[in-house]
């Protein structure tokens, strides 16, 4: 990359930091994101500076911006799908589509809903699937007439992201090595809990309390389903 | 808003991209009419960027090729290629059936139109043929039930069957379940639904057969060879 684009970076970059979701999680409530942001003094951690370049990317078509995403999510993403069973090849070529879509589709990130690791952890799980099945994933569309929108509109969805992030973070820190082990399979290796009761000779129903177990502890599913419990 | 909703493992099955094609369809369809279940689905996806982005070390990260960003860099301008519309966009696949759009979108994909079998006792089923996937035992398919009438008492041999309700309701010994409500069946229920007086019962159900492997699997491996 040639120097005039490094210097635009860092002007555009400075503007996303500022515009982006670090100065709306300040203005909200700054000590959820620790120390990280609140504190000017220490540097913005690599992977939290993501969501400003990706809002550069999408304002701006920032090239510089978009270079410093790739570093940083093509290693990363190559060695998602490879762990997934690409080869080498295969996975390069899929890093390149969805760091294509990236670029593509930057203008629809919105940083007060999601983390950008997120974001990008999204397109490449659908790439991944779309290339295996030779067809789109289906996911729920909000242009769908059938759509069902939320009742309410949660009033702070900024904070409540903020919460989402560090309680994953802890609560996976946390985890006893059998459960955590058991997420990193569903979700490094492709792994449904069918699959995982076949491979291990567990039986299914133990797969699935242990899986329920570690989304309890980590607090990801909704509490009053919690408590009123889905299964028979 | 639906009641009755599919296990939190499917959800994070979804979330992870682990799911089969099948499965993936029925969640997405019960995702856009519940609220609650996205966001749970929401979450499951961030715990999926917290594990990307700490795959920070050496030895989990793989380089990329020299020369990648550069080749990246010459197709960002390039137009992008609008997504080809399905043949049978205007179509409507089942009349007077509100269909959520991961269901219609399947069904529009479809080479052959649907064919309804009478399965017997006002039952009629109409199979929709999956992607390749490495798991063959799932199947997945439309039912209409006739007012008041009782699908077969079966059992589930090992695998698991998950019916989500689309138009009317039916009911078993654990409640009443109407649109966008997920019923899951495992062995451990015998279930015995009756549908709904007064109006044909429109459901998706995913029916998973029982998953044996007798070695390591080489999942992925093999779907991802080039054809
Ligand atoms: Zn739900």
């Amino acid at each position: 990359m040639d120097s005039l684009h490094r210097d635009e970076t860092n002007n555009h970059v400075e503007a996303a930091l500022k515009s982006g979701r670090s100065t709306v999680v300040r203005r909200n409530k700054a000590h959820l994101y620790g120390t990280m942001n609140a504190n000017v003094s220490e540097p913005v951690s690599e992977a939290a500076q993501m969501d400003g370049l990706l809002v550069a990317v999408g304002k701006h078509r920032d090239r510089g911006a978009f270079q410093r995403l790739f570093d940083f999510f093509a290693p990363r993403l190559k060695a998602y799908v490879m762990r997934l069973g690409a080869a080498d090849d295969v996975a390069e070529e899929l890093v390149q589509e969805a760091m294509l879509m990236v670029w593509r589709r930057a203008e629809t990130y919105d940083p007060g809903q999601a983390r950008a690791s997120t974001w990008v952890f999204t397109i490449a799980r659908n790439k991944r699937i779309d290339a295996i099945r030779r067809a789109k994933r289906p996911e729920p569309d909000m242009n769908d007439p059938s759509f069902m929108p939320e009742e309410v509109q949660p009033a702070d969805r900024f904070v409540e992201a903020a919460q989402d992030e560090e309680r994953v973070k802890e609560a996976l820190k946390n985890l006893p090595e059998e459960q955590a082990e058991l997420i990193r399979q569903v979700y490094f290796q492709d792994k449904s809990h069918r699959v995982i009761a076949a491979e291990t000779g567990l039986p299914l129903g133990t797969v699935k309390s242990r899986i329920r177990l570690a989304l309890k502890k980590m607090r990801l599913t909704i509490e009053e389903r919690d408590n009123a419990g889905t299964s028979p | 808003m639906p009641v009755h909703h599919p296990e939190p493992e499917r959800l994070m099955e979804y979330a992870a991209g682990a799911a089969s094609p099948a499965m993936d369809v029925l969640i997405a369809a019960h995702l856009s009419l519940c609220p609650t279940c996205r966001k749970t689905v929401e979450r499951l996806e961030r715990m999926g960027g917290h594990m990307l982005e700490s795959l920070g070390s050496d030895e989990d990260v793989v380089s990329m090729s020299p020369g990648a960003f550069d080749a990246l860099l010459e197709k960002l301008d390039l137009p992008e290629e609008a997504p080809q519309a399905a043949a049978g966009d205007e179509i409507d696949p089942l009349p007077g059936v509100d269909l959520p759009a991961p269901i219609r979108e399947t069904l529009r994909n479809l080479e052959r139109p649907l064919e309804w079998r009478n399965r017997g006792k006002g039952i009629e089923e109409a199979e929709i043929p999956l992607p390749v996937d490495v798991d063959d035992s799932v199947r997945m398919s439309l039912l209409r039930i006739q007012p008041g009438r009782a699908v077969l008492e079966h059992t589930h041999d090992g695998g698991e069957e998950l019916t989500m309700v689309l138009a009317g309701g039916f009911s078993d010994e654990h409640g009443h379940y109407v649109r966008g409500d997920v019923q899951t069946g495992d062995d451990e229920l015998i279930h015995k639904p009756i549908a709904d007086e007064g109006e044909v019962c429109v459901c998706l159900a995913v029916v998973e057969g029982n998953l044996r492997f007798t070695g390591p699997v080489g999942r992925v491996l093999n779907l991802f060879m080039r054809t």
